[in-house]
């Protein structure tokens, strides 16, 4: 059997986070909704939710996201 | 690189307005429009796009039905823009770029480093009376050359390397040839005696020695030959090549030493207040920017000279002079009997160091002081165990050094 991860069988997405003021988001299909407190991304099978405070993005290329601000909660709903 | 990138191309931040933004910056990413540092105020979008990005998303703004306002335009196409009618402002960069390369293709300054018993004044005046004045075009200077006379010159250099670096012609030399110095001479050469000695050890790394350890060598002696002989089975020489010498040669040298002076002495007192005086210096013309103060008895003056440069290498022909003065008093003073052996001794010491950092090694020492009612007289020799080969264009073989490397025969038994 291959162990092959997650973001590659299903396409989940993939999240990198430096401390809580940096955060790296791969493999989405596009931003859903983008206030300073909130960020809500549309994945293959599941919308990620980010919080937090003074959010900005810093670069926005396909499929990768780099955002920065102070994280509190990051939350996954199907 | 990136931030580099998008100067050169330009850049804009803009105010998205839309009723669906998040649907036309989904868009953006999808055809590799670049996005960065979006942020929300208030209902609008605020974010920086490239130049040409921008002009490519004109199509996504209709599909979406956005809006944008261009808030600030940065780049040198926006600056070229802003600046297009003002021809003469373009004209003076041109002039200005043409004569920074204009000025790049001369040499405006002239460094020594690594002397030790030669000045480095000394040595640059030769270099600007001989050969290389200061604004001197980069491409006919000559490095091989000038390496070449600075070696017939002084003779104590043994190794001398001569390179341009932006407008400045570096000169680096040692005095004594060692194994951490690179044979960096690029025309095949011999390794001379640089003094009379006896040899100690000699390792040969390239060319034909022409003497081993234990012989009596003179100053100027060819020690390592550049010249390789290939010989026939009936010890004829068949070709012969030449080769760049190289080699560490360490020999026994003794040097007298002498030091005479006066017991009697006058040292300065200095006032507390200095004076300074400026100047520029362009091109070898002086122009004074405040009154110079005239040299006089009892005045002491110290020139430092600043040369004016754009980076590390690129030397203006400009230079900030600056006269510092001071005023002192002579006072007579007189060394004691002790004092004066003392300070005799002080000297011999201060000798042996300097020759210690040179790598020389001191062996033996044989110096007697006297001390008369008006003189101190430190007089003897060292004996010294130092590098003694230095390079110098190659020289045929006389017939007496053709012997010396010529194969014996074989006795057939």
């Amino acid at each position: 059997m291959l162990l092959l991860s997650g973001d590659i069988l299903y396409g989940d997405v993939l999240i990198r986070s430096v401390g809580n003021h940096e955060l790296f988001v791969e493999n989405f299909r596009g931003i859903i909704n983008y206030e300073n407190t909130k960020l809500v991304l549309q994945g293959k099978c599941q919308i990620v939710i980010i919080t937090g405070e003074c959010l900005t993005i810093l670069s926005y290329v396909e499929h990768m996201i780099r955002l920065k601000g102070i994280i509190h909660v990051i939350e996954f709903r199907s | 690189m990136q931030a580099i990138k998008n100067i050169i191309g330009g850049y804009v931040k803009v105010k998205i307005v839309s009723n669906c933004p998040e649907r036309f910056i989904n868009l953006c990413a999808k055809q590799d429009i670049e996005v960065w540092d979006l942020t929300r105020e208030n209902c609008d979008y605020m974010c920086y796009m490239t130049r040409k990005g921008f002009q490519s998303s004109k199509q996504l703004q209709e599909k979406t039905n956005t809006k944008m306002e261009v808030l600030i335009k940065a780049g040198l196409p926006f600056f070229l823009c802003k600046y297009r009618k003002r021809k003469l402002f373009l004209i003076g960069i041109l002039l200005c770029m043409l004569m920074l390369f204009g000025l790049s293709q001369f040499v405006w300054e002239i460094n020594v480093y690594g002397n030790t018993s030669y000045t480095k004044e000394d040595i640059i005046k030769y270099i600007e009376r001989e050969s290389i004045k200061l604004g001197t075009l980069k491409f006919t200077v000559n490095c091989a050359k000038l390496e070449e006379q600075l070696r017939q010159k002084y003779e104590e250099i043994a190794w001398v390397s001569c390179s341009i670096e932006g407008c400045r012609l570096s000169v680096h030399i040692k005095e004594t040839l060692d194994k951490d110095t690179k044979n960096t001479s690029s025309v095949p050469c011999d390794i001379v005696a640089l003094k009379s000695g006896t040899i100690t050890s000699m390792i040969t790394q390239n060319g034909t020695p022409l003497c081993k350890k234990g012989d009596k060598v003179k100053k100027g002696q060819t020690l390592i030959t550049g010249n390789i002989y290939i010989y026939s089975d009936s010890n004829e020489v068949l070709e012969t090549h030449q080769i760049i010498a190289d080699g560490e040669i360490w020999a026994k040298t003794k040097v007298d030493y002498q030091c005479v002076f006066n017991r009697s002495y006058y040292t300065k007192e200095y006032q507390k207040k200095k004076s300074y005086t400026y100047a520029l210096i362009c091109c070898g013309n002086h122009i004074s920017l405040m009154p110079k103060i005239k040299q006089k008895e009892g005045m002491d003056q110290l020139t430092e000279q600043y040369p004016l440069k754009l980076g590390k290498t690129f030397y203006l022909p400009l230079c900030i002079e600056r006269t510092t003065t001071r005023r002192f008093s002579p006072v007579r003073k007189e060394y004691g009997k002790r004092e004066a052996y003392e300070k005799a001794e002080e000297k011999i010491a201060k000798e042996i160091k300097k020759l210690k950092k040179k790598g020389i090694k001191v062996l033996d020492q044989k110096i007697t002081i006297k001390v008369t009612d008006s003189q101190c007289r430190a007089e003897g020799y060292l004996i010294l165990e130092e590098p003694i080969g230095k390079i110098r264009a190659i020289r045929p073989l006389t017939k007496k050094q053709e012997e010396k490397i010529k194969p014996t025969e074989a006795v057939l038994w």
